[in-house]
């Protein structure tokens, strides 16, 4: 079974050392649900393992397969980043289908949020429009591992649970790792949750345990 | 499609944000340069061109849009690629005006 696992991660900004030897693990069929506080690390232990940032020590392996950089994971890992990333330039049916295999892209085009702007360029769409469009794109790729940054900000409430719906019949086919603020909704559907606390992680076995280390009062 | 057409492709969407302006702009100068050097448009405007595309790919991906390259590493393109990508096109149409 594949598996993604990043080892060893240390990365400091400026004096302030962010993460300390951090270990996360993430199998296919896994959803892992990454919290902390702010300015714990989560995004930037997202992008150390996407390869988009560097740090002082990592270890990244797929398969066995070490990643250094983005080039390296032959799109075996893709990232949903907290800011609009899709090109402004580009019709969304254009988007779509670089983005998916042709089943895959179906779907994404099928959807309701998706449907009636197909000929829109993203900038024509509303923040949430967008964010949802960006979040299916991403659950809806070929790749075996997808890192979640922050999907739920911007996402009207009743789309949330469809999009947890999504993400839970996607991890039959992959793994994912998760980190929103709006630890609720990351909690529903994690089949695993790791806490980044003081530059660490730690697995989490229930919610007392996240009130034991401080992220829950 | 082959690995290598797909990124081609991939490299071409990237650059097709700025490419007219690049090299509309490029003419222009084009124009200019030979009304001060007397030289041919194409030669000034592929020398334009040469300086002219890594300078659009600078204030529009890196000051404006920086964020849009997450869409090409999830394409598996590094930011490295896509400059290079970038300054090959340049150099290799600044050398087809001049030898033209």
């Amino acid at each position: 079974m594949s598996e993604l696992r990043a080892d060893s991660i240390i990365k400091s900004f400026g004096t302030k050392q962010v993460l300390t030897d951090v270990f996360v693990s993430c199998k296919k069929g896994e959803i892992v649900g990454l919290l902390g506080r702010n300015g714990s690390g989560k995004s930037t232990l997202l992008k150390i393992i996407f390869g988009s940032l560097s740090a002082e020590s990592k270890m990244v392996q797929v398969d066995h397969k070490i990643i250094h950089k983005v080039s390296d994971s032959n799109q075996r890992i893709n990232y949903l980043p907290q800011d609009r990333y899709l090109p402004s330039h580009l019709k969304i049916a254009n988007v779509i289908n670089i983005v998916c295999e042709p089943t895959q892209a179906k779907i994404v085009k099928n959807h309701r949020l998706v449907k009636s702007h197909l000929s829109k360029k993203s900038k024509q769409l509303s923040g949430g429009e967008r964010r949802a469009l960006e979040i299916l794109l991403i659950i809806y790729s070929h790749n075996e591992f997808s890192l979640l940054d922050e999907p739920f900000n911007g996402i009207a409430p009743i789309y949330k649970d469809e999009i947890k719906d999504r993400i839970q019949e996607r991890s039959k086919e992959k793994g994912f790792i998760i980190t929103d603020h709006d630890y609720r909704n990351v909690l529903d559907i994690a089949t695993k949750v790791i806490l980044i606390h003081d530059g660490g992680t730690k697995l989490m076995d229930s919610t007392d345990d996240l009130r034991k280390w401080g992220y829950l009062s | 499609m082959s690995s290598f057409v797909k990124k081609a492709y991939y490299i071409f969407i990237f650059q097709k944000k700025f490419l007219l302006p690049a090299i509309i702009i490029s003419v222009l100068l084009g124009f200019i340069g030979h009304s001060i050097n007397g030289k041919p448009i194409g030669t000034n405007a592929g020398l334009a061109y040469l300086f002219i595309l890594p300078l659009f790919q600078f204030f529009i991906y890196e000051l404006r849009y920086a964020h849009e390259y997450y869409f090409y590493y999830n394409l598996g393109i590094s930011k490295i690629a896509l400059w290079i990508a970038c300054i090959v096109h340049a150099l290799i149409l600044s050398l087809a005006t001049l030898l033209l």
